[in-house]
């Protein structure tokens, strides 16, 4: 995909996993790759920051004899997932009238 | 394992706190998805590459570069500027950005130079008035309090703008490290140039 995804849509695709379920960071990386084209050290700095933001908060649960670092939506994450669902329907209806379904 | 440590030791330019929370991810990380020492430079490039990486990617995300202290903020562009030439960009546009980053700084040392130059100017006109007005006042009464007034006149001004002019200084400075993390985030886009 030669097409860039911004930090908006980034933000977004890792919100909306989060809002199906609570994921530790390899997880929520492979999950992430099925959708957007990124490298793998591409998630810390976005985690910070949603972390940062108060959109996402972590919890820690134990897992084979150690402790895995979980990612959860906050209200406000759930809040921004659902502001750029909407800004993503009206930028990608009218992207796609013009530039999609030809074939 | 020896891989992250490595990293671990290039992380010094990084605040602790933030050292061990990306330290503590990244070994949650390798764990998870089974990786050793081996895959791990495959995939994530020398410790030390790496490092850099990491480095960047926290000075460029910290939104406030006021937040930091002048020390961290030299760190910082020094950082982004490793990593920018550390980038695989073409050599064209390679030795364009180091002549620009090379005037930028030229263009920011001067005017820091010049600032401070004025102030110690001022400052020495200050003292040798003052102390060649204590020497002549038991000649010449008025010319000696003529030359002290004046050297406290100085010292005046000196308080008066010194804080103007190292406000100043710490704006341009301040949008010089701006700048750095622009042209920063311009050629080093989310690790894309990162991927092995």
């Amino acid at each position: 995909m030669s097409i860039q995804a911004p930090t908006v849509l980034l933000d977004g695709t890792v919100l909306a996993i989060l809002d199906v379920q609570d994921l530790y960071g390899y997880a929520l990386t492979k999950k992430v790759k099925q959708h957007v084209k990124i490298s793998e050290s591409t998630m810390y700095p976005v985690l910070r920051r949603l972390e940062k933001g108060g959109e996402v908060e972590t919890y820690s649960e134990p897992f084979e004899g150690r402790m895995r670092k979980y990612y959860q939506l906050t209200d406000d994450g759930r809040q921004h997932l659902t502001n750029i669902k909407r800004d993503w329907q009206d930028f990608s209806s009218g992207i796609n009238a013009i530039l999609g379904e030809h074939k | 394992m020896s891989y992250l440590n490595d990293v671990e030791t290039q992380l010094y330019a990084m605040p602790r706190e933030e050292r061990d929370e990306i330290l503590a991810y990244y070994d949650e990380y390798f764990t998870d998805a089974h990786l050793t020492d081996e895959q791990a430079k495959q995939k994530f490039g020398t410790p030390k590459h790496f490092a850099r990486r990491l480095v960047a990617d926290y000075y460029m995300n910290t939104e406030n570069t006021t937040e930091l202290k002048p020390k961290n903020q030299i760190k910082m562009i020094w950082m982004v500027i490793l990593a920018i030439l550390a980038s695989p960009v073409i050599l064209p546009v390679a030795i364009l950005i180091i002549a620009i980053l090379i005037a930028i700084v030229a263009v920011v040392g001067s005017v820091i130079v010049t600032i401070l130059a004025v102030l110690f100017t001022i400052l020495i006109i200050a003292i040798v008035s003052i102390v060649s007005g204590v020497a002549i006042i038991f000649s010449s009464v008025t010319g000696g309090i003529f030359s002290i007034g004046i050297g406290l006149a100085a010292i005046g001004l000196l308080i008066l703008v010194g804080p103007l002019f190292i406000a100043g200084m710490r704006v341009v400075f301040n949008g010089f490290a701006s700048l750095i993390k622009w042209i920063g985030r311009q050629f080093i886009k989310k690790g894309e140039n990162y991927e092995a």
